[in-house]
């Protein structure tokens, strides 16, 4: 429970509530009042309270605690009126079954609290005249208006159109975390970020929305609440979910743009068939150890696709990743502002420097080229004909069980074993050695229009 | 004989250890001229895998070498 006093904090009674025999663990954080503050000696603290406001938001942060970190209960008192040098604050002590979530939810209740309830603090000094202090940590969306916010890029935006603007970014790592910082700090005022990831310590290096203390925690989740820090005016909104061709359409209907952040290219192909099939413009950035590119697909624009050039989707098998081949923090970071800072001018003019050209950056040799994108006539891609079936070719040998499909062995055996499973009612899971004959085989069934044809990933080396 | 300048990116520049190079052969295609490069330098991604630019503009692989062009082969770049 979140309660104001104007009286001394009655700890053990605080402590008497929380008893229960269901907790492993209580943790009480005290705020004490100390006897300096930026290079000044303390006498006093005098503080002011909207008391209405106060318990309404008060209650509200310890809802969130309990869900967020299961907590049994938590018991919460902020004091006001006039303290003295050594007095309690604030008293915060939250019970649940294991003391890292007790730990942490008494963390995530002090900050939230500096940052959300309206109480002002005015500090009496020994030797100067009292004042009332701005703490700039303290309730941010009490005392900020957007236009201060925004006040140095007024002259090159209109912050209107960046607020009703609604984006997906997919991928929340190396390009992904300079691409939100950016785009929250900008004002944009809708951003979805899908991830499926956790956060690992190599990530870091390049990733600067993640600190070690969060290692293990969903990125999503991280990045949401760190971002919305970052910018109160703005909605972010996190999936965790890996994208795939069943979830993809919904992820970026409606979007005014989407964000392509991700590192392999199964993923990449699949967000610029979709974002064709659904008329929805696609800024895509990549990076391969010092070299970058960035490219803008707009369907309405005419300036071609990656089909216009590639018909089949190159295997990622045959490329490699970030992990594979080393990455810098900041030549990531130079193709991630890129990328954001085109988003930017798309969003304003639906226009900008990468929709006719791909923009290509060498950060070891500072280098840069830009390609004319090429458009093929008759390309069914750019006209939106589009089969997202060819990217929900395989089957995980873990998902077998619960899909009731036929699993036939093709090893050893001739491609037309297959032809007596052409009006199979049943899903039909082919594999051979490894996987890749089997998904090439896959890929031809479904261009005969056969969709209930799947490979096993992996072959039988995954079974 | 065509004398064109080829230029690489990413891993193709890796493998085949300068970033551009003079060369004069004897390919009809761009598709051809990867096939050549390729054995030279042995590149390890398909041809189906490679993009190619001409004189600045993406052009097809099937399309007939201009002398004195200025090519640039590009493999997919996935890192994020």
């Amino acid at each position: 429970m979140f309660t104001l006093s104007s009286t001394p904090i009655d700890r053990e009674a605080l402590i008497e509530k929380l008893k229960d025999d269901k907790a492993g663990a209580l943790v009480v954080f005290e705020g004490w009042v100390r006897d300096h503050n930026e290079g000044k000696a303390v006498s006093s603290l005098e503080y002011q309270v909207y008391e209405e406001l106060a318990l309404k938001e008060g209650a509200k942060i310890l809802h969130e605690a309990t869900h967020k970190f299961n907590l049994h209960k938590i018991e919460c008192s902020h004091r006001f009126g006039h303290l003295l040098l050594g007095d309690t604050a604030v008293w915060i002590g939250a019970i649940a079954s294991h003391r890292d979530d007790a730990f942490k939810a008494t963390r995530y209740i002090i900050d939230e609290i500096k940052l959300r309830l309206p109480i002002w603090k005015k500090e009496h000094y020994v030797s100067e005249k009292p004042e009332w202090v701005f703490c700039k940590h303290h309730h941010t969306h009490v005392h900020f208006h957007s236009e201060d916010y925004y006040a140095k890029q007024a002259k090159l935006v209109d912050q209107e159109v960046l607020k009703k603007s609604h984006v997906l970014v997919v991928g929340a790592g190396g390009l992904g975390c300079p691409v939100l910082t950016a785009l929250t700090t900008a004002g944009v005022g809708h951003i979805d970020i899908v991830d499926f990831d956790k956060i690992s310590i190599s990530n870091i290096h390049r990733q600067p929305l993640f600190s070690p203390e969060v290692v293990g925690e969903k990125k999503v989740t991280v990045a949401q609440n760190k971002l919305s820090a970052l910018n109160p005016f703005v909605h972010i909104h996190g999936h965790d979910q890996r994208v795939n061709a069943s979830n993809v359409e919904k992820l970026i209907v409606k979007k005014d743009l989407v964000l392509d952040c991700t590192d392999n290219l199964e993923t990449k192909y699949l967000l610029h068939d979709a974002c064709f099939k659904l008329g929805i413009p696609l800024i895509s950035a990549s990076i391969y150890q010092y070299e970058g590119q960035v490219r803008t697909f707009d369907p309405k624009n005419h300036s071609g696709c990656l089909r216009c050039t590639q018909v089949s989707t190159p295997d990622d098998s045959k490329l490699g990743n970030c992990n594979d081949f080393g990455v810098i923090g900041a030549s990531v970071a130079m193709m991630g502002s890129i990328q954001a800072s085109e988003a930017i001018q798309f969003l304003q003019n639906k226009t900008n420097s990468t929709i006719a050209e791909t923009f290509y950056f060498n950060t070891k040799t500072l280098s840069q080229m830009k390609l004319k994108n090429f458009k093929k006539a008759e390309c069914l891609c750019c006209a939106g004909e589009v089969n997202l079936g060819i990217h929900d070719l395989e089957v995980e040998a873990k998902d077998l069980l619960q899909m009731d499909a036929e699993l036939i062995d093709i090893r050893e055996k001739e491609d037309s074993i297959l032809d007596s499973f052409h009006n199979s009612p049943k899903k039909v899971v082919i594999y051979c050695h490894r996987g890749v004959r089997s998904k090439k085989l896959v890929l031809e069934m479904r261009n005969l229009g056969l969709e209930h044809f799947y490979s096993l990933a992996g072959g039988a080396a995954s079974l | 004989m065509k004398s064109i300048s080829v230029q690489y990116f990413a891993i193709l520049r890796e493998q085949a250890g300068v970033e551009k190079e003079n060369v004069i052969v004897p390919c009809r295609t761009y598709g051809d001229l990867y096939s050549h490069l390729q054995e030279k330098h042995k590149f390890t991604l398909p041809l189906d895998m490679i993009q190619v630019a001409v004189n600045d503009e993406f052009s097809e692989l099937h399309q007939e070498i201009l002398d004195g062009s200025r090519i640039v082969f590009i493999p997919p770049v996935a890192g994020g």
